[in-house]
């Protein structure tokens, strides 16, 4: 049935869009010149009585179709000379063009690496691309570059906390986020309680974020897709880069396997966060630590010049050691194994195995007892993407892929014998597949389209005991099932619309509908950042997540290109939302479901955007206007209530400006209304201690949030062989000491517990870093 | 060992809360709501049942009593104890002496309305020792005491643990869950809160085995405490929109002089 549908689908575009007679297909890679790199997204345009134009696609590779005749054609890059040829077509031909990197300091700081005015007539829309220049240069906590904390800097990205590389995107929680590592999920992008993302900058390449019309190859998420590539490594030479920081040191090498064949990169992170963070003192019982680190590699080899291959693998983890008596790590371990390759020289297309883990452990130890958690989510994908170059007026993408998920969500162990039998926590099996097909068209000059479908399924498999419950979560039935055997299964349409009209040569008006479909759920009623997640597939009683968004746009570039606007106004219903029963337990528990309660979502707002992207000085001015709000069956009375994430107001400027040659400076400010949040409306004593009344769920409000960042970036003078090269980054984050709540507690007095105090924990203020940079070239 | 992974929360929060400050947050106040809060047990104290009502954050703590309550509690046998109010707000019934395995059904009458309650006695709780121990958890270098028990056979053997010092208490809600390991010998781990002990100090702790729906209650309290979910009132066992909870349970008291 699903297949049928897209066969008939394929074959309907096939014949509709099918090539001009005498066009030829000019394809081929666009590298960086020095290091041959792929470049994403490089625009290449060819120019006779009309103009033409493509951008090559994750992997630097593009296809074009002309006309017999002699064109003039410039490919263009941000931050990269344009390259302006002239060129007779008059048979299909292979390009592999090199572009020159701009020095860095004479560079104009470009927010995105968009064509001019791509903006306006591409239809997709709710779509940011992150430059990994302007990250280098945006300050944040402790000088630790961090993409995803810059993300939180564009509106519609929302921080989960103070200093917190988690973020809600158009009011979805954090686990809606899609966070992929070279196509493989990472499911906990955060290292040391949410302080810093688990994406060493050094090793990436390109970084694209979808808030709205997510595209139909991207699935399984309700809020957003971070979609992360890590560089290729230098093809050419030798290159060393690294850095000494407040509270890491990083080291990133790449070169040739075979020069313009293959290359490889390695790149390692390592902090000493048990100094940073004062935890760590010693209590003599026993070793302390406190410390996370980062492995990246990749290696690709060109096998011929239609097929290359690619390999790639992140390992990371947190350790924490307090003693004999408490340790805990985790960590995400990826690995993916790519296979592109080029059919005739229109049709792209890319093989994958993906391998994604991430798992923790916990060891508690009170005097001769000790017991332990342990608790994995891992996933084994195939994946199938082609990418068809139909005509300059129509492409095609079409795929499909399987992933098997294994989860253990959290057992609890006792590791001495206490005579106890203990309970296991049953592991949890499920198949989700996927298949997809999308269609990008121009319809008229003015008019683009992009419709695609997305079918999805989810087989939960056994072994395993199933249970049904009654309204109160009480066990009415359990049912066993055998190995492989399907307990239920879930298939999905989810139809992605987008459109963009153009108003003039300068602006446009866009719209788009997206529906989007989660078959995992985060598990967690916990307000803090710890890493001790619980993920369930859907099940017998948790339905599929599903989000519906409708956004409309409207777009206006300045003539010269200095100055980009864009305006989104969005609206996302949300159905099957999981949320908590009153002291609910969740870790550890095998009846986790019976803790569960169901509802509805809805989320809307208004962002808007002002850009200036070229000149000294550059950067943005954000504003969100935004709601979220939930409805759960057995909270709040059944009202609707605000999400923790919910913040009316949410501002963000930020400014680079290079004042000469060696010094450029930044600064950052963000200001968001208070996250909402249940205060007391009065207390009692029960159980001999005050305890706190409480009435509408998240009827407060934290005070508001602001913060100044300001950054500065030192380059040395360049040495005469120009192969070394070194850099200072100063940087101090709130710089004007605002007391932002990080959290509120009510409390009895220590001294007359018959009063009763708020307690504001604040966290960071004036927070300096300086990190040097280096960089070695053979 | 029982309800560690509480721990991992606290020492999280430990970790960074050398920032605080005590402010000035404007609440919104609710009319006051009635609370009663309910016990009998097996180990001789009199059945007890406090009726107030809340107060406004910004009070001193002198909670409203209720008079003029008409209290009884009966059993599943039959038998019928009216309680006293013996001082304002406090009603008592030193007769009534509870019996494991038996469902007590509390009836207040207030103002022309009754408010109902039933908790069951659960099995015998057993308690065999209290040790200390020191433990560099959370860095703040106190003692925990261990409370060592019988868990019997089964899940759902759900403790209390009742805590003073040096005959003060320690305001402070003690709750584990029987979830992970079943029977054999259990030991539960419990801080002092804010009270440091020093050599001399004399901890008595009192082991209960309580019904579902109080540990539940209790939990709520608990959790309310360690502030790590989003805040709601705990689901009371008592019927009328009321808060408090009616707990019949069986109990052990130990006491323990720390070294």
């Amino acid at each position: 049935m699903k297949f049928c549908f897209l066969l008939i689908f394929l074959a309907w575009a096939a014949t509709s869009y099918a090539q001009d007679k005498q066009s030829f297909t000019i394809s081929g890679t666009i590298k960086d010149a020095g290091t041959g790199e792929t470049l994403i997204g490089a625009n290449i345009v060819l120019y006779a009585t009309k103009q033409t134009g493509t951008l090559t696609n994750a992997y630097g590779f593009f296809s074009i179709n002309a006309k017999e005749g002699t064109y003039k054609m410039s490919v263009s890059f941000a931050g990269y000379s344009t390259d302006t040829s002239t060129i007779v077509i008059n048979k299909s031909q292979e390009l592999l063009i090199g572009l020159q990197s701009k020095k860095i300091q004479l560079d104009a700081v470009v927010v995105t690496s968009k064509n001019k005015n791509e903006n306006i007539a591409k239809a997709i829309m709710g779509v940011d691309k992150l430059n990994m220049t302007e990250i280098n240069k945006i300050p944040v906590l402790l000088g630790e570059k961090d993409i995803l904390k810059t993300i939180q800097l564009m509106p519609g990205y929302k921080s989960a906390g103070e200093g917190s590389s988690g973020f809600n995107v158009r009011g979805g929680g954090t686990e809606q986020n899609l966070i992929l590592l070279d196509e493989a999920p990472v499911y906990n992008a955060s290292h040391l309680f949410g302080f810093f993302s688990t994406f060493n900058s050094d090793a990436i390449k390109d970084v694209s974020v979808y808030k709205g019309g997510m595209p139909a190859q991207y699935g399984g998420r309700l809020s957003s897709v971070v979609d992360i590539k890590m560089k290729d490594g230098n093809q050419k030479n030798l290159d060393v880069e690294g850095g000494l920081g407040a509270i890491a040191s990083r080291i990133n090498v790449s070169a040739p396997i075979v020069k313009d064949k293959g290359s490889f990169i390695i790149s390692a992170r390592r902090t000493y966060a048990d100094v940073f963070l004062g935890l760590i003192k010693d209590t003599g019982q026993g070793k302390q630590s406190l410390y996370f680190y980062d492995i990246n590699l990749k290696a690709n080899y060109k096998i011929s010049k239609k097929d290359r291959l690619f390999l790639s693998g992140y390992f990371g983890r947190d350790e924490l050691i307090v003693g004999n008596q408490f340790s805990t790590d985790w960590g995400n371990k990826t690995a993916t194994l790519r296979w592109n390759h080029i059919f005739g020289n229109s049709l792209f297309s890319n093989t994958s195995f993906i391998f994604s883990n991430f798992d923790y452990k916990v060891r508690v130890k009170f005097g001769d007892d000790e017991f332990r958690i342990f608790s994995k989510i891992e996933d084994l994908n195939f994946k199938q993407d082609f990418d068809w170059n139909i005509s300059n007026k129509s492409k095609l993408r079409f795929g499909g892929n399987i992933i098997n998920h294994t989860i253990a969500p959290g057992a609890v162990a006792f590791a001495t014998t206490t005579g106890g039998v203990a309970k296991p926590v049953q592991n949890r099996f499920s198949i989700e597949s996927a298949m997809y097909v999308s269609h990008e068209l121009k319809v008229t000059d003015k008019l683009e389209i992009i419709y695609g479908l997305r079918a999805s399924n989810l087989s939960v498999k056994g072994a395993g005991n199933f249970y049904n419950y009654d309204k109160a979560g009480n066990i009415i039935s359990t049912t066993t099932y055998t190995k492989g055997e399907t307990v239920v299964s879930y298939f999905n349409l989810e139809p992605r619309f987008s459109a963009s009209y153009k108003l003039t040569e300068l602006s446009s008006f866009k719209a788009s509908y997206n529906r989007n479909v989660q078959n995992l759920h985060l598990i967690t009623n916990a307000t803090s950042n710890a890493p001790y997640d619980v993920w369930l597939p859907s099940t017998n009683n948790i339905k599929p997540e599903t989000a519906d968004q409708y956004a409309v746009g409207y777009y206006k570039n300045s003539s010269e290109g200095m100055y980009e606007f864009s305006s989104e106004v969005y609206y996302k219903a949300l159905e099957n939302q999981i949320d908590y029963r009153n002291a609910a337990i969740i870790l550890g528990n095998d009846n986790v479901e019976s803790e569960l309660l169901y509802g509805i979502g809805r989320a809307y707002g208004l962002e808007m955007m002002m850009r200036k992207k070229t000149g000294r000085v550059t950067g943005w001015v954000g504003y969100t206007l935004s709601k979220v709000e939930k409805k759960i069956e057995g909270i709040n009375n059944g009202d609707y209530f605000n999400a923790r994430q919910d913040r009316t107001h949410d501002i963000s400027i930020v400014g680079m400006y290079d004042v000469n040659k060696r010094w450029s400076v930044s600064a950052t400010w963000v200001y968001t209304t208070g996250s909402a949040v249940t205060f007391p409306t009065g207390k009692y004593e029960a159980n001999g201690q005050t305890v706190f009344l409480y009435s509408d769920r998240n009827a407060a409000r934290f005070p508001a949030y602001h913060r100044l960042d300001l950054g500065a970036t030192l380059e040395a003078r360049k040495n005469k062989s120009r192969r070394y090269q070194s850099s200072w980054t100063f940087g101090v984050f709130n710089a004007y000491g605002r007391e932002n709540a990080y959290t509120i507690t009510f409390r009895e007095k220590k001294d007359d517990p018959a009063k009763s105090e708020a307690v504001r924990t604040s966290l960071f203020r004036f927070v300096p870093s300086v990190t040097w940079n280096f960089k070695f070239n053979q | 060992m029982k309800s560690a992974p509480v721990i991992v929360g606290i020492l999280l929060i430990i970790a960074f809360s050398s920032c605080e400050k005590v402010i000035n947050v404007d609440l919104k106040n609710e009319i006051p709501r009635l609370v009663i809060e309910g016990m009998v047990d097996d180990a001789g104290n009199p059945a007890k049942v406090i009726i107030s009502k809340t107060a406004i954050f910004s009070a001193s703590g002198n909670y409203p009593k209720v008079t003029g309550a008409v209290v009884k509690i009966t059993d599943n046998l039959g038998n019928i104890f009216s309680l006293a109010e013996t001082s304002a707000g406090i009603y008592t019934n030193a007769t009534l002496a509870g019996v494991v395995g038996r469902t007590y059904h509390l009836s207040v009458i207030l103002d022309g309305k009754s408010y109902t309650a039933s908790s069951t006695m659960p099995r015998k709780a057993t308690l065999d020792s209290l040790l200390v121990d020191n433990n560099a958890i959370g860095n703040i270098g106190q003692k925990w005491i261990g409370v060592v028990y019988k868990d019997p056979v089964g899940f759902g053997d759900n403790v209390q643990v009742v805590q003073t010092i040096n005959g003060k208490a320690d305001r402070l809600t003690h709750v584990a869950y029987d979830l992970y390991d079943d029977g054999g010998s259990s030991s539960f781990f419990i801080t002092t809160g804010k009270i440091k002990l020093k050599a001399g100090d004399v901890v008595k702790a009192e082991l209960r085995f309580i019904d579902e729906n109080v540990f539940r209650y209790l939990l709520g309290v608990q959790n309310l405490a360690d502030g790590f979910t989003i805040p709601e009132n705990p689901n009371s066992n008592i019927s009328g929109n009321v808060l408090g909870f009616f707990s019949v349970h069986s109990s052990e008291t130990k006491t323990i002089v720390i070294p």
